[in-house]
C-alpha cells in the first residue's frame, strides 16, 4: 500500500471518525437529557 | 380528559442509536462502494461531505424540529407547522416513506435468507454445484431464489413479522431494545471485514478507487448530482423517519449536534463498508476487469451474485459469508424497523392505540409487500417512483420550515445547541429548492434521455409518465383528504384548535 493511499485513507477515515467523536461527545456531555 | 404519558427514548444515547440505524441501511453497504467507486473515490467523498452540509444536515435539523416541537408524526408535524390547509404535505411525505416501506421489506427479507443460506453453508459451493456449470454459483442460487414465491413471501414475511413484533413493544421495550444490538453487531462485524478486506493482497487497488481522490471528477456536474443523490438517499433526509424519532425524544436534545451524528455516521459506515467490498472485490477478483463487472452489475448482480462467488473462494468463507449477509440484514431490518415506526405513529396520532397500529401497520406492509416479492421488475418500478419522490418530500420538509419562519427555526435550534448555527441553517434551508429543482431536473432528464421513445409511458418501469402518475394518484388523494387529515390527527403542543388558520400566524414568527 502506498504512501498516498494511507494518506487519504487516514484523511477520509481519520477525519469523518473525529467529527462523529467529537460531536457525540458534545451530545452526550449534558447526560441523559430531561424528562 | 388526561392524555397519556408520551412514550419517550430513555436517554441521549438512546436516541442517537435509534437515528444512526435508521440512517445506514442496505444502500451504505450496496449502492455507496459502487457509486464512491465510479464517481472519483476521494472527490466523490469531498462532493458528499458538502452535500451533506447543504441538503441532509439542514433537513435533518427541520425534521428534527418538526417531531420534537410538535409531538405529533409526520401528518401532525405538517399541519402545526405548515397551516392546516397544507396537511397533505405531511400525507404526501407519508405517502413515499410507505411506499418504499413496502418493498423494503422485501428487501431486508432477500437479506436475512442470505444469511440464513450463508450461516448453514449454504453459500459455499462444492464440486457437484460448480462441475461443468455455465452459469456461476451465485447466479444458481439467485434464480433459484428469486424465483420461487414460496421463499420470497415468506422472508418478506418474516421481516414484517419480527418488525411488526418490536414495534408492538414499544419505544423503550421494543425499538430502542433491539437497533442498540443491531447497530452495534452490525459495526463491529463491518469493522472487523474492512479490516481483514484491508489486510488481503491486492486490495490496494480497491482502496485506491474508493480514497484517492481523482481531482478531475470535480469539474463534471454528474459527480455533484450523485453526491447529492446519495447524501439525500442515504442519510434519510426528508424521509420524514427522523421527524417520528424525534416526536419521543427528550426535552432539550441537541438538534443541530444530533443531526450531525446521523449524517456523519451514515458517510463513515458507507466508506467502511466500501473498503470492505471494494477491498474484498479488488484482492479475490481474478482479473481488475472481472471486478468492474461486478461493479457495474446492480446492487443486486453485485451483493447476491458477484460478492457470493468471490467471498466462496476466500480463506475463512464459511465465517466471511455468514457475517456479512448478516451485517446487511441488520442494516436492512433496523431501516425497516424506522418506516413501520414511521407509519405506526401516524396511526396512533388518529386515535388507534400502539398495539393496534403496529398489527393494522404488518397486515398492510405484509399484502402491499406482495406484488414486490413476486416481481423485481414491480420492485425496481416502486424504487424508481418512491427513491426520486423523496426530494419531492425533502423540498416539502424546507418550504414547511419556510413557511414557519427559517429564522424563528434557527434560533429554537441554536437554543438547543452549545453550537451556533443558525445563520448556516437558515442559508441552507433557502437553498434547498435550488438545489431540489436541479437535482429533480436532472432525474427527470435521465429518465427522458434513457427512455427516448417510452418516457411518457406509465407502464415502463423507469419512465418519467409511471412517476407522474404514481405520484399524481397519491397527491389527489392527499389532496381530497386534507381536511380529514388535518381533524384526525390529536392536538400536540403547538396546535391552536382556536385558531385553524395556522398558516396565517406563522410568518409574523419572521423576524
Amino acid at each position: 500500500m502506498n504512501g498516498e493511499l494511507v494518506f487519504w485513507i487516514c484523511f477520509f477515515v481519520g477525519g469523518y471518525s473525529l467529527t462523529v467523536g467529537a460531536l457525540l461527545r458534545i451530545a452526550l456531555k449534558k447526560g441523559s437529557g430531561e424528562d | 380528559m388526561a392524555q397519556p404519558q408520551q412514550e419517550q427514548w430513555s436517554g441521549r444515547l438512546a436516541i442517537i442509536i435509534a437515528a444512526v440505524s435508521m440512517a445506514v441501511g442496505t444502500g451504505n453497504i450496496w449502492r455507496f462502494p459502487r457509486v464512491a467507486a465510479e464517481w472519483g473515490g476521494g472527490a466523490f467523498l469531498i462532493a458528499v461531505t458538502i452535500a451533506l452540509l447543504i441538503w441532509a444536515i439542514p433537513l435533518l435539523m427541520c425534521e428534527f424540529l418538526m417531531g420534537s416541537r410538535s409531538r405529533l408524526g409526520n401528518i401532525g408535524a405538517f399541519r402545526d407547522f405548515m397551516g392546516r390547509k397544507n396537511t397533505w404535505a405531511g400525507g404526501f411525505m407519508v405517502a413515499v416513506t410507505l411506499g418504499i416501506m413496502f418493498y423494503y421489506s422485501v428487501v431486508a427479507g432477500w437479506c436475512i435468507r442470505y444469511f440464513a443460506l450463508a450461516a448453514t453453508g449454504g453459500l459455499l459451493p462444492d464440486a457437484s454445484t460448480t462441475t461443468g456449470a455455465t452459469t456461476t454459483f451465485g447466479e444458481v442460487q439467485w434464480d433459484a431464489f428469486i424465483t420461487n414465491p414460496v421463499e420470497t413471501v415468506g422472508y418478506h414475511a418474516a421481516a414484517v413479522i419480527f418488525t411488526t413484533f418490536v414495534v408492538f413493544q414499544g419505544i423503550k421495550g421494543g425499538l430502542e431494545r433491539v437497533l442498540k444490538v443491531f447497530l452495534v453487531a452490525m459495526l463491529v462485524i463491518i469493522v472487523l471485514l474492512a479490516a481483514r478486506a484491508v489486510m488481503l493482497p491486492g486490495s490496494a487497488a480497491g482502496l485506491s478507487f474508493l480514497f484517492v481522490p481523482e481531482w478531475s471528477q470535480l469539474a463534471h456536474s454528474r459527480v455533484w448530482l450523485e453526491a447529492f443523490t446519495q447524501a439525500a438517499w442515504s442519510t434519510g433526509a426528508g424521509w420524514g423517519l427522523m421527524m417520528v424519532y424525534a416526536v419521543y425524544a427528550r426535552k432539550n436534545e441537541e438538534i443541530s449536534v444530533n443531526s450531525g451524528i446521523v449524517a456523519f455516521s451514515d458517510v463513515l459506515v458507507g466508506m467502511l463498508a466500501a473498503a470492505l467490498v471494494l477491498g474484498t472485490l479488488f484482492a479475490v477478483a481474478p482479473t481488475p476487469q472481472f471486478a468492474q463487472q461486478a461493479l457495474d452489475a446492480g446492487h443486486v448482480g453485485l451483493t447476491f451474485i458477484y460478492i457470493v462467488d468471490l467471498i466462496a473462494t476466500m480463506p475463512g468463507a464459511w465465517i466471511i459469508s455468514p457475517l456479512f449477509f448478516l451485517a446487511l440484514a441488520l442494516a436492512g431490518v433496523s431501516s425497516f424497523i424506522a418506516m413501520f415506526e414511521l407509519a405506526t405513529t401516524n396511526l396512533m396520532n388518529f386515535g388507534f392505540a400502539r398495539r393496534k397500529a403496529a398489527l393494522l401497520v404488518g397486515i398492510v406492509a405484509f399484502v402491499l409487500g406482495i406484488p414486490s416479492a413476486l416481481s423485481i421488475e414491480f420492485l425496481n418500478n416502486q424504487d424508481w417512483v418512491w427513491g426520486v419522490g423523496l426530494l419531492i418530500s425533502g423540498l416539502l420538509t424546507a418550504l414547511a420550515i419556510l413557511k414557519y419562519g427559517v429564522n424563528r427555526a434557527a434560533a429554537e435550534i441554536d437554543a438547543s445547541s452549545d453550537i451556533r448555527i443558525g445563520a448556516w441553517f437558515a442559508l441552507a434551508v433557502r437553498a434547498i429548492p435550488v438545489v431540489f429543482l436541479v437535482l429533480f431536473g436532472w432525474w427527470i432528464y435521465q429518465s427522458v434521455r434513457d427512455n427516448p421513445e417510452t418516457w411518457w409511458n406509465p407502464l415502463v418501469t423507469y419512465s418519467t409518465g409511471t412517476m407522474a402518475l404514481q405520484w399524481g394518484i397519491v397527491l389527489a388523494l392527499v389532496l381530497a383528504l386534507n381536511r380529514f387529515l388535518a381533524d384526525g390527527v390529536k392536538d400536540g403542543p403547538m396546535t391552536r384548535p382556536d385558531a385553524p388558520a395556522a398558516a396565517g400566524r406563522s410568518d409574523s414568527h419572521e423576524r
